[in-house]
């Protein structure tokens, strides 16, 4: 899947994986959705699927590390989420340097019939990720962590 | 502020249900709160919720999850759980997902209480 390449990011957000930085980046996501002319609705999509992609950072890909590494390495775990408006929507990446997710782990469900048939109730967040956004690439370079890639469209001129 | 609040707003009582109001945001950070509280609350007898949450302004896939869990596990003791006047926030992302044909919504309080057998 492409994923456009624009000119350069507008906006980075570095922090802590803690989940308390999840209201922090919602909040920030949803203000450039809205000023850049996303529909109160479109905004909320884009949102959920922001928090959806952190949340799995903090809990899979730094899971471990939170729980068992020594101080240096906890220091070292960072959430990235770059922001970049374009003329044709809004490109978001989350980024870490944590444990890579394994194969097929980003697809683990792929309709809410599945995931209520699941016994363990996992993977509705990527679920959300895919249905809500219009493209989401996925890379996991060797030794690098991992980058998840969103785009929405915007449906509507900007107005603004 | 506090992120998540969950107020107890009519207590078990003997046949009758539990009313609950939640407010502020149910993500990842705060479902820990919400789960420990339903847990207690189960444990002490519940099995009948009317859970208002006209003041919860946002729901992740953690607060989805906890809420769809305590559904699956009230409704296998015949319990259940009833969502009371869910902002529109929050209705268009259950809505969208699917969850308002799987979860029971109700927009008054005493259509809650009918749908809870009350």
């Amino acid at each position: 899947m492409n994923v456009w390449t624009p000119p350069s990011p507008v906006l980075d957000l570095v922090c802590p994986p803690r989940t308390d930085m999840l209201h922090l980046i919602r909040n920030v996501v949803a203000t450039v959705s809205r000023t850049i002319g996303f529909s109160p609705e479109d905004t909320s999509l884009i949102e959920i699927s922001v928090d959806e992609a952190c949340t799995n950072v903090i809990r899979h890909a730094y899971g471990n590390l939170a729980k068992n590494a020594p101080t240096t390495k906890l220091e070292e775990a960072i959430l990235k989420v770059e922001i970049r408006p374009t003329a044709k929507g809004l490109v978001i990446s989350v980024i870490d340097h944590g444990t890579a997710p394994r194969d097929g782990w980003f697809r683990s469900v792929t309709s809410i019939e599945q995931y209520i048939a699941h016994p363990e109730l996992k993977g509705l967040g990527c679920f959300i990720i895919h249905h809500f956004m219009d493209e989401v690439a996925y890379n996991t370079p060797p030794g690098l962590g991992t980058v998840l890639s969103m785009v929405k469209y915007l449906h509507q001129p900007n107005t603004l | 502020m506090k992120p998540f609040e969950v107020i107890e707003a009519q207590p078990l009582s003997e046949g009758g249900y539990v009313g609950l109001t939640l407010r502020g945001y149910l993500d990842a950070h705060t479902v820990n709160e919400f789960e420990s509280f339903m847990d207690h609350s189960v444990e002490q007898g519940g099995r009948r919720y009317l859970l208002d949450i006209s003041n919860l302004n946002y729901i992740s896939s953690a607060g989805i999850g906890a809420i769809m869990g305590l559904t699956q596990r009230l409704r296998r003791s015949e319990g259940e759980i009833v969502l009371l006047r869910p902002s529109e926030k929050v209705f268009k992302i259950l809505d969208k997902l699917g969850f308002t044909k799987i979860f029971r919504l109700a927009y008054s309080r005493e259509e809650g209480e009918k749908m809870l057998g009350m």
